[in-house]
């Protein structure tokens, strides 16, 4: 355990503890505040992050991450509006209980079992974490290509609008991936005689614009200006038959939440419902599911967030996000010149290891702090969003501007913004373009040093064992999706 | 005719298809065991637009079928749409011969429009709380050296 021990040195670092801080806070905030979730607002703090020291930026945008989804369980819980679906479950009890007065014990144990599913989570990395690393590091390039092939495919099949739509939209990310000049020829691809694109696509110009824009104009359209009424909040502290029923249910929660994480696209919002469905098959009083069982609240909280924490595994271990907001944090690590994989462990020891213990002092953070703030953030449930989405659109502006010093850049985010509401008309999952866009490059420079290592022989990729793995798994989700069985699932993950 | 969602991911993927081909063949394929700087973008490209097919097909099966696809575009977007893309391209042009303050007030003019809610008179409080948060911001709190004003405050 002397890497834990790098990590909290790291991570107790006065400067790493404001920037957490900062993180979990601003985090929650966002979570709260309508119309504007953590994939924007890491999307819109790419672009500040340059200017931040690596560690400092990495803690901060985790932090943002895991607070932005408990400050949606606090809107589901006294609104009953869920700021991101992986919260739409804590609605159906939280909210029933914050009816009955009993908001207070509803948040307190979404913080409680959040935080100790944290913990969980946050072990679990700490131990898979070394032994993961040395079976990736015999990873040749076959097996990478593979294992992009085979992580793309299960995102692109559990997202929403079918296999054909998910497959083509990472398609088409991973050929705006390629934009710049070839790493191996130096040709310039896609660059339509601008230098500015020479280097590439910006990524945080392409996050900002396909997210923020489209999402602005979505809302505005929607007319996502309503004014909320909340629930008296209650005690704070549960009662002692609360936690009673609780922490069975937080145990199992965050078993379910765990396993969830760590695949791709399967992710969170799948983990906080089947912990839910868990948790009432098992009950002896199923009947009070629905009508404020505290175990409804505890449990799905619980699997979110050790889901939100095991979810590093895959985009830290591998380099392989498997969803929308981990391909944002992989592009943080890119802006600071760190690809994530299994050599990160050892050549980024203080940066990987101070995220994990970072990880865990946020969710204390979140506990010790946001509770007793819980009247500020209601506060915040009451910000105009005709206000809020010109602050959002001049962050996005001056931080793309800031970039480059050029407003080449800004016109770019014009660009990604058509293509951005394009692919939302379409009914095409933006996150899967962002996570082509991501995987591309990384495809491509596998792809072709194994086709030349082989010698133009296409079959290595089924010769290989951990190759031909990957190459099963990505038909055989595709072929699944197809079936009843995976569009089931993810029809009621996504109407819960 | 109003397009329907499925019908635009079918011409979306037919068009950037076609075109990851056309421009990725001008870098060249290559062979299998030396794969050019056109390869990935021809592969890819090729799948995009076999996809496309499959979407077309699926498409016009569904529309004949007489089931009825949510329509692409609601007609109440397209105003939020144009002011708001309008905005960001009036601050990428103004910013730089008319400095930060110039540009960030012309954008949260023009943006200030794409919605229906809001009193005119708040402009004016939208237009002074975003400069000065967001010199609050880049300028002074992340030190950035943005120029306020063109002559260069």
């Amino acid at each position: 355990m002397p890497l834990l021990e790098l990590g909290f040195q790291v991570a107790f670092n006065p400067v790493n503890l404001v920037y957490c801080l900062i993180g979990v806070t601003l985090g929650t905030a966002i979570g709260v505040l309508p119309g504007v979730g953590p994939v924007i607002t890491i999307a819109l703090l790419l672009p500040l992050s340059f200017g931040l020291p690596a560690e400092a930026s990495i803690i901060m945008l985790a932090g943002i991450y895991y607070g932005a989804s408990y400050g949606g369980s606090t809107t589901s819980i006294l609104i009953n509006l869920p700021g991101e679906a992986s919260s739409a479950v804590t609605c159906i009890d939280g909210h029933q209980m914050a009816k009955q007065g009993r908001a207070g014990a509803a948040l307190a144990i979404a913080a409680l079992g959040s935080f100790f599913a944290g913990t969980v989570g946050t072990l679990l990395i700490a131990l898979a974490g070394p032994p993961l690393a040395s079976i990736a590091m015999r990873f040749g390039a076959a097996e990478y290509a593979a294992l992009v092939f085979a992580a793309l495919l299960m995102v692109a099949a559990m997202t929403r609008g079918g296999v054909i739509k998910g497959i083509g939209v990472a398609l088409l990310g991973i050929i705006f991936g390629l934009a710049g000049s070839d790493v191996m020829t130096g040709t310039f691809r896609f660059t339509f005689g601008i230098r500015e694109l020479r280097d590439g696509i910006d990524f945080s110009v392409l996050a900002v614009g396909l997210f923020a824009i489209a999402e602005i104009v979505g809302n505005i359209s929607s007319g996502a200006d309503g004014v909320v009424t909340t629930s008296k909040i209650g005690r704070l502290w549960p009662t002692r038959e609360d936690f009673r029923r609780s922490w069975p249910a937080v145990l199992r929660g965050s078993a379910v939440g765990s396993l969830l994480g760590v695949l791709p696209g399967a992710g969170v919002a799948m983990s906080s419902f089947t912990a839910y469905m868990l948790e009432k098959n098992v009950s002896r009083t199923p009947e009070r599911f629905g009508e404020g069982a505290i175990e409804g609240v505890a449990s799905p909280e619980a699997a979110n967030n050790a889901a939100s924490q095991t979810g590093f595994i895959p985009t830290l271990l591998l380099g392989i996000p498997g969803s929308p907001v981990m391909a944002l944090m992989l592009g943080a690590f890119m802006i600071h010149g760190v690809q994530p994989g299994p050599r990160m462990m050892t050549e980024h020891a203080p940066l990987f290891w101070g995220l994990i213990v970072s990880m865990w002092i946020g969710n204390f953070f979140l506990v010790i702090l946001n509770l007793p703030l819980i009247g500020i953030w209601v506060k915040l449930l009451k910000v105009p969003y005709h206000w809020l989405f010109v602050f959002v659109l001049a962050f996005a502006c001056v931080g793309v501007f800031t970039m480059g010093s050029s407003p080449f850049q800004v016109y770019m985010l014009v660009f990604f913004g058509v293509l951005g509401y394009l692919l939302k008309a379409a009914g095409l999952s933006p996150a899967l373009f962002i996570l082509g866009f991501i995987l591309g490059p990384m495809f491509e420079e596998n792809f072709r040093r194994t086709m030349s290592i082989s010698r133009g022989n296409i079959w290595v990729f089924v010769e290989r064992p951990i190759s031909l793995v990957f190459v099963l798994i990505g038909v055989a989700v595709v072929l699944l999706a197809m079936t009843s069985f995976v569009r089931r699932g993810r029809e009621e993950a996504e109407e819960a | 005719m109003s397009i329907n969602s499925e019908m635009l991911a079918a011409i979306l993927f037919l068009f950037f298809g076609l075109a990851a081909v056309a421009l990725g063949w001008s870098y060249g394929f290559g062979s299998l065991s030396q794969p050019g700087a056109g390869a990935v973008p021809i592969l890819a490209g090729v799948g995009v637009f076999l996809l496309g097919i499959a979407q077309l097909v699926n498409a016009a099966k569904a529309t004949r079928g007489s089931e009825i696809l949510p329509a692409a575009f609601a007609p109440g977007e397209f105003r939020p749409l144009l002011l708001i893309l309008l905005a960001v391209f009036t601050f990428a042009v103004l910013v730089m011969p008319l400095g930060l303050i110039p540009a960030l007030a012309a954008l949260t003019f023009i943006a200030w429009f794409a919605q229906k809610g809001g009193r005119h008179w708040e402009i004016a409080g939208a237009m002074v709380t975003s400069i000065v948060l967001m010199v609050a911001i880049f300028k002074y709190g992340l030190g950035l050296p943005l120029r306020l004003f063109g002559a260069g405050f």
